[in-house]
């Protein structure tokens, strides 16, 4: 197995450019997520709070290649990155998808666990619709770029070189047409040097909207399986979107259907038949890394290591 | 109907900012108007959804073409608005529960049934699509006859709960029984079918004797033996876990958020014998618009495919009325042990004149 050391000598070379890899570690399983069973998402969430757990998988990935990671603003995500990078001469690049609103919101009031305060949180997020659709002259704008600027202030310490809204609030807004929340993601994020995108569970709803607001995104990402798992409003309007998108690229996530197909019919469908730049793939083990990525090695070959320059 | 329902939206709370953003979002609404009887909530929710809002109903209906409507109002203005609506024929989408009473939803359900508007109630966990194959599984009798059906629905709502404003908003809310209760005994209806009788037992987990914890046993018409668990103060949840076995005559089925298990005596055309598992991605499905990954999109849009093709809405009030009786008797049972017998109307002087079915202080355990 090749040594920390050696892996950061063979990839740091690509990591000052702004570019997007074929392949990235999905953060689904650090942040306790599961489509499969309550006993895999209580697992999850303990193991991978401590920073070395999920240092372990990511550090392992980057010895099978797959050189950047995906990751939300919590603190355990983020020490564990930083500990990758000083360990791999900076790798590994970073995606970040913001905001993570409970978190985001614990880190204000300055507790991340008491009871109190996590009510108060759930009671926030509830609302979250209606303050969003609330929009500027409800005087929502302030609580969301400051819940921004708050998660940037902390993924920024792993240096995301492209920065995604969360889904929620990216279809929420575009559903609605809700063009500033949109730009200000995009001007905060810019300043910070990296490249704004957007996640979505709603891909086709999503283009067509942004199309009617004239915005366009380099990135987005968005889901694509062979079982069409949550490829909304049908696998037909988003494979139209990813024919017909011009210069946005696209990471595919939910990619194994929350891993209930094998990664070899999975990577094969997004890359050959969907034709995505990039894909997002979480994985809770080495095992599972040694699988997913060696299948994607296979498949792919030499164009595994392929970066795709980002639109500006 | 060809052309998009002409929607209005009445209350624009959480529920109804949340319907009014699918609502954009799916091609067969057309959001024409809000209510709201704030103002100042009014006026923003108008600007943002670029539509107009009114301050009641009537003026609503009078000024635009609707042709459905969607009550996301709180709970006890949902009679009033209801009925307002079916009576001027417009079909309705009302959310949980029904009525604050027995008498409120039975009222509601008579109005709706003289309009022939379509009516529907909000229990949208039936659209998710792992609670949805569940049912489709049982109607075909891949279990055989049900025999045994037990609900197990815990959460950490309240445990531990030390902020006093949010205790209130649950107390007023109904507590247990009308905060939580309700979308579990929806599906426990769906699957296991009419109630014949049913006792409980409730029981506080906190020090102000809110009632926490209640546990059902019920027979259904069917002869099938039902329990039901309900528990929102439990340690260590922090999402509320929705469980249900059911037991037939040719096996067993395991249901819960994200999976559901098959234990056959015997194989059939689509599963084999012993355990099959199918996992919730496996049978999602498409909606129009998933938002937040709640059913919210697929129930509307559910409400919607029966308006244009002119069947009946599903779960109806009917059975919204059936999940109110089952909770009345709950939390009667709850608090005086008894067994009761359905359906309650039948004695309308036990269970007419003690109208609220969530009054607060039947929110409290014996001794509380």
């Amino acid at each position: 197995m090749t040594s920390g050391q050696e892996v950061s000598a063979t990839l740091a070379a690509d990591s000052e450019r702004l570019l997007l890899p074929r392949l990235m570690v999905g953060s689904n399983p650090f942040q306790g997520v599961s489509y499969k069973s309550e006993a895999l998402r209580r697992e999850y969430r303990s193991r991978f709070s401590r920073p070395e757990a999920i240092l372990e998988v990511i550090g392992h990935c980057l010895e099978l290649g797959v050189t950047t990671a995906h990751c939300y603003a919590r603190q355990a995500q983020v020490e564990a990155l930083k500990m990758a990078q000083a360990r791999y001469g900076g790798l590994p690049d970073t995606v970040a998808v913001l905001p993570d609103v409970y978190e985001a919101m614990a880190r204000q009031t300055g507790e991340m666990a008491g009871t109190a305060t996590r009510e108060k949180i759930k009671f926030i997020v509830r609302s979250m619709p209606r303050l969003v659709s609330a929009g500027v002259s409800g005087n929502v704008l302030p609580l969301v770029e400051e819940v921004l600027e708050t998660e940037i202030g902390l993924v920024s310490q792993v240096h995301p070189r492209i920065i995604l809204l969360h889904g929620m609030l990216a279809d929420m807004a575009c559903a609605i047409r809700h063009r500033s929340v949109v730009e200000t993601f995009i001007k905060k994020v810019r300043a910070t040097g990296a490249v704004a995108g957007l996640a979505t569970h709603n891909l086709g709803v999503m283009w067509r909207n942004l199309t009617a607001m004239e915005l366009s995104v380099p990135v987005i990402m968005a889901p694509f399986n062979p079982l069409g798992f949550m490829m909304n409003p049908s696998v037909d309007a988003c494979l139209d979107v990813a024919g017909d998108r011009g210069s946005t690229l696209i990471i595919a996530k939910k990619v194994l259907a929350g891993g209930v197909i094998e990664p070899e019919g999975a990577l094969r469908y997004v890359f050959e038949e969907v034709g995505v730049e990039s894909a997002a793939i979480g994985v809770a083990t080495i095992e599972e890394a040694e699988k997913t990525f060696g299948a994607a090695r296979s498949i792919l070959g030499d164009d595994f290591d392929r970066r795709y320059e980002i639109a500006s | 109907m060809s052309r998009a329902i002409r929607l209005a939206i009445v209350g624009v709370g959480e529920m109804g900012v949340s319907r009014a953003v699918v609502a954009n979002a799916l091609p067969c609404y057309e959001l024409v108007c809000l209510v709201e009887q704030s103002r100042m909530v009014g006026r923003i929710a108008a600007r943002q959804f670029g539509v107009p809002c009114y301050r009641s109903l009537t003026r609503a209906m009078r000024q635009e073409d609707v042709d459905a409507v969607m009550v996301c109002t709180p709970p006890h203005a949902h009679c009033e608005v209801a009925i307002e609506a079916v009576r001027a024929g417009k079909h309705v989408l009302c959310e949980k529960p029904l009525g604050t009473t027995l008498p409120e939803s039975k009222r509601m359900l008579e109005a709706a049934r003289h309009t022939g508007a379509v009516h529907q109630v909000g229990y949208d966990m039936r659209f998710h699509p792992v609670y949805a194959k569940a049912k489709q599984l049982l109607d075909s009798g891949v279990i055989g006859d049900v025999r045994y059906l037990m609900a197990v629905a815990h959460d950490g709502e309240v445990a531990e709960r030390v902020d006093i404003s949010k205790r209130k908003d649950l107390i007023d809310r109904g507590g247990l029984f009308g905060v939580f209760a309700p979308h579990v005994i929806d599906i426990v209806l769906w699957y296991g079918g009419e109630i014949e009788e049913l006792a409980a037992l409730g029981t506080a987990g906190n020090a102000e004797g809110l009632v926490d914890f209640a546990s059902a046993v019920c027979r259904f018409r069917g002869g099938a033996h039902g329990i039901v668990d309900l528990g929102w103060s439990h340690h260590g949840i922090d999402k509320p876990h929705f469980n249900f076995t059911m037991t037939g005559t040719k096996g067993s089925m395991l249901v819960e958020t994200d999976q559901l298990c098959l234990r056959l005596q015997e194989p059939t055309d689509d599963f084999g014998r012993g355990e099959s598992v199918l996992y919730g991605p496996e049978i999602w499905g498409r909606t129009g618009f998933d938002f937040t990954g709640k059913p919210l999109s697929r129930e509307m849009e559910a409400f919607a495919g029966a308006i244009t093709s002119g069947r009946s809405g599903s779960p109806s009030w009917e059975d919204g009325y059936r999940v109110d009786e089952f909770v009345a008797a709950l939390k009667a049972t709850a608090s005086q042990p008894a067994i009761v017998s359905f359906p309650l109307d039948r004695d309308e002087r036990e269970w007419g004149k003690n109208d609220d079915i969530w009054p607060r202080s039947e929110c409290y355990a014996r001794g509380g």
